[in-house]
């Protein structure tokens, strides 16, 4: 385990992250995009499908630690803020590795009347403004699965899926289907992400997590540069019912269903159309610095602070 | 034994995969995005040294294999066993030879080997991995010997039974210094 600053030096990361932050809020600054800063304590834990989230005893109150910062951003947007966008300290629980790190910096930006095809743009020309470039090559969830796999996954079922994962993973017939989707995903298809900027420019309806469905398909897309997944976006969900009916599906497959914030749900009536992205600042600092490791080029890691 | 976490698994972990001990190479934690987190495992089977990768759900868990390292010295052999000593508790085990396999051929009396355990049966012997050895039968150089690595070397047979090849100004009961992982010579023993 790395002691203190990690491995490349301390002065030069701090001053690598320094400019690269910097260089962010120009591109937004130029845009015409207002930075805020939400909190990273909430009175509710978000709830994402598959994301563990850390909570923390106050003399006060128990609150949770944000895992993305989209709930308090939506809630800005509702109240009329316009496009926005935020650097924002997240935590996620149990996530750790070569790259993973339990905390990290999230870029989020949200554009009102932006479809979901200009915001793929406005995230490659960031991607370029910071100096990381790439070849590109698209497709949806469902053409890129059955290239990698020969199965089509919206057309297949749980025997074909275990078939696939044979040897490969323990015990694959324990698995739920979406789990087994997941599986043959990152065993056969995140592989051939390996090398320039990989866009899956729509997903799966089940993988839709808080972004529209129209026509069998999630208005969501996500980017890998290099094997490396660095990009989360969708044309937001702005339905305050459908949204209550997903977040019922997750907390189905949960102990313990987790409470949802009604001043989130009571805001989306005054959501406007919209579209918004996460994206991994530490990754890309990474990429652009070819490091080793994503605690190499964070001030500090998990372990040393 | 206890189980542990996916996300506990280090290299060097000691695990039990469908009954046999492995040891842990690596362990990735892969995520896609909103999906369902892995951890994608290269382990090592101690029994035959074959690796393999296999991948598992994060929230899983595994069993922690039983297994115990500890130097021992290798004290004489019987037809079909080797009998080893621990120098600190003057335990005496008994190995059959088929498990200690072709590393018979390092086998001299008086070394001490690592000796691998599972659930307290012998599993591998690991010999040092620099072993001084003498030269029981070896012939003068002849046309016909090898060149290997831009020089001409001759077989010879080892003490320990181990054939190896030489360099040709290597004469009988002389001893060298053998690298026991490949089987070649490195130089004369001072």
């Amino acid at each position: 385990m790395s002691q203190g600053l990690t491995k490349i030096s301390s002065k030069e990361i701090v001053k690598k992250r320094a400019d690269f932050l910097q260089n962010i809020r120009s591109f937004f600054s130029l845009k015409g995009v207002l930075e805020v800063d939400t909190p990273v304590l909430l009175s509710f834990p978000p709830n994402d499908a598959n994301i563990e989230i850390m909570s923390v005893e106050t003399k006060l109150q128990k609150r949770y630690l944000t895992s993305s910062c989209e709930y308090l951003m939506k809630r800005l947007l509702a109240s009329g803020s316009g496009d926005i966008f935020q650097l924002c300290h997240v935590y996620r629980d149990n996530e750790i590795g070569r790259l993973h790190s339990p905390f990290f910096t999230m870029l989020e930006w949200y554009r009102t009347d932006l479809c979901l095809e200009s915001l793929i743009q406005e995230v490659l020309e960031l991607i370029q403004f910071l100096g990381i470039s790439g070849e590109i090559e698209r497709g949806s969830y469902q053409t890129r699965f059955l290239k990698a796999t020969g199965l089509d996954p919206l057309n297949t079922n749980r025997t074909s899926l275990i078939q696939k994962l044979e040897g490969k993973i323990y015990q694959p017939e324990n698995l739920e289907f979406d789990e087994l989707i997941d599986a043959v995903f990152v065993t056969f298809v995140e592989p051939t992400f390996q090398k320039g900027v990989q866009i899956i420019d729509t997903f799966l309806p089940h993988q839709a997590a808080l972004a529209k469905i129209r026509d069998f398909e999630a208005l969501r897309f996500e980017i890998y540069i290099d094997g490396v997944e660095v990009a989360n976006g969708y044309e937001e969900l702005n339905d305050p019912h459908e949204i209550q009916s997903r977040f019922d599906s997750w907390n189905q497959k949960r102990e313990k269903p987790l409470e949802v914030d009604p001043r989130f749900l009571n805001s989306l009536e005054d959501l406007p159309a919209v579209s918004g992205v996460a994206v991994g600042v530490d990754r890309l600092l990474f990429l652009k610095e070819k490091a080793e490791t994503l605690s190499s080029i964070l001030l500090f890691d998990f372990h040393s602070c | 034994m206890s189980d542990i976490g996916m996300n506990d698994l280090k290299a060097g972990t000691k695990v039990e995969y469908e009954g046999n001990p492995f040891n842990v190479i690596s362990n990735q934690f892969v995520k896609p995005g909103k999906g369902q987190a892995f951890n994608r495992v290269r382990i090592k089977n101690l029994r035959n040294g074959k690796v393999i990768e296999v991948t598992f759900k994060s929230d899983e868990k595994i069993k922690i294999a039983d297994v115990e390292e500890r130097s021992m010295r290798f004290t004489y052999k019987d037809t079909d066993s080797a009998e080893f000593m621990d120098d600190e508790t003057f335990d005496q085990v008994s190995i059959p030879l088929e498990i200690i396999g072709d590393d018979q051929q390092w086998l001299k009396e008086d070394i001490v080997y690592e000796v691998v355990f599972y659930e307290g049966n012998a599993l591998t012997i690991q010999p040092p991995t620099f072993m001084n050895l003498k030269i029981s039968e070896t012939h003068d150089a002849v046309r016909g010997d090898t060149a290997t690595g831009g020089r001409i070397t001759k077989e010879a047979k080892l003490e320990t039974g181990a054939i190896v090849q030489v360099p040709i100004f290597i004469d009988q009961d002389e001893t060298v210094k053998i690298d026991t992982r490949t089987g070649e010579y490195v130089s004369r023993a001072n």
